[in-house]
């Protein structure tokens, strides 16, 4: 193996883009393993990238790798989905951002499973607000509840939705991926609806570290 | 008196040849090779005195990196089976786990030659490796830094961030 005069190779092939022409399946695959925040940001990096962060294979890439740990906004008024990092339930942030990742196929995407419609929001109501990197200037304020992490296990995606807009009723609706999941959801549901706010963040705390471990 | 079997003469080991993009020759054994699916998957229809394999995709440069790659989890693999046979304990895993992040901690021309090469080859472990990596290096980073870094031409219509 005589490769000396291999040793130029890197100053010819130190020209641009290479990572530009990373086929398109592997960009998904990086971008699925990143934070929702991170994510958001990859939008900007280039035209094509853009395109990646806004298809729907990413989000459900996203939900899949991550096992569920994911929520969904829907602002019926507008028709769109907003993704949620689900750190903001348990942390009691006063404001939380919505990702615009264009999830307008979502229910699609997951099997057509909507399940559990529990009316959970008015238990813990928090006036959060919501502002989304597309529009920086356009904030939504919204009340969100809580969910307990114990029905994450079966769960792919939460999806809170306001009845009416502005009528400040909210409905939460499990997107799940497979079969039989109705028991684990409605005992999530009636814990987190239940508990006092304090208590909540904690159990939702316990069964954090209970699933990192 | 019969005589005793000498288990310091092994069986010669087979080996396959593979060809990189630059036509450069590297002989590596059986199970190294077969660690990439691709090579795998033709392995049997193959006659045994022409495993050769034309990768017109990896340069040498890469290849000697992804045989090094490919020598090592072989090996390790099988010192932790011997160790979990003998019931001895050990930390093979967690050195491999040292090993890899060694290993791939490159530039990022060479991450994506790693990248391109363990995507033809369909070497999981170590795809999985490289697009890992990449996500490490992207995390936390603003727009402009990871054209930066990955050097990416900025084609973006409109970038919010600009400013900032």
């Amino acid at each position: 193996m005589e490769r000396e005069e291999n040793k130029d190779r890197k100053l010819v092939e130190c020209k641009d883009g290479l990572f530009s022409k990373l086929p398109s399946d592997i960009i998904f695959d990086i971008l699925s393993r990143l934070p929702l925040k991170t994510i958001s940001h990859c939008r900007w990096v280039s035209k094509k990238w853009y395109n990646l962060v806004l298809h729907p294979c990413l989000a459900e890439l996203h939900f899949a790798r991550n096992n569920l740990l994911c929520a969904v906004y829907h602002d019926r008024g507008e028709g769109k989905s907003y993704l949620i990092d689900p750190e903001c339930f348990i942390n009691f942030e006063t404001s939380v951002t919505a990702y615009d990742l264009q999830l307008k196929g979502l229910p699609e995407n997951f099997g057509k499973e909507y399940r559990g419609r529990c009316p959970i929001i008015s238990a813990i109501p928090s006036r959060r607000l919501l502002d989304t990197p597309a529009s920086p200037k356009n904030q939504y304020l919204l009340h969100m509840g809580l969910v307990s992490i114990q029905s994450i296990m079966s769960t792919r995606a939460l999806v809170i939705t306001e009845d009416v807009p502005r009528s400040n009723n909210y409905t939460s609706i499990l997107v799940t991926n497979g079969p039989n999941e109705e028991e684990n959801e409605e005992r999530g549901y009636l814990k987190a609806a239940t508990a006092e706010k304090e208590e909540v963040g904690e159990v939702l705390r316990k069964k954090k570290d209970g699933l990192g471990s | 008196m019969k005589d005793s079997f000498n288990p310091s003469i092994e069986p010669p080991k087979k080996t396959v040849t593979l060809v990189s993009s630059d036509g450069y020759d590297f002989e590596v054994e059986e199970e190294v090779a077969l660690e990439s699916q691709v090579i795998k998957d033709g392995f049997e229809d193959k006659a045994v005195d022409d495993r050769e394999y034309l990768l017109f995709n990896v340069h040498s440069d890469t290849l000697e990196l992804i045989i090094k790659y490919c020598e090592k989890h072989v090996s390790s693999r099988k010192s932790i089976s011997a160790a979990a046979a003998s019931s001895s304990s050990s930390n093979g895993e967690e050195a491999l786990k040292e090993w890899d992040e060694h290993f791939i901690s490159v530039d990022t021309n060479t991450l994506y030659d790693i990248l391109m090469a363990a995507d033809y080859l369909n070497i999981k472990s170590l795809l999985d490796l490289a697009i890992q990596k990449v996500a490490d290096t992207i995390h936390g980073r603003s727009p402009e830094q990871i054209r930066k870094k990955f050097n990416i031409e900025n084609d973006s219509i409109i970038d919010p961030w600009a400013s900032e």
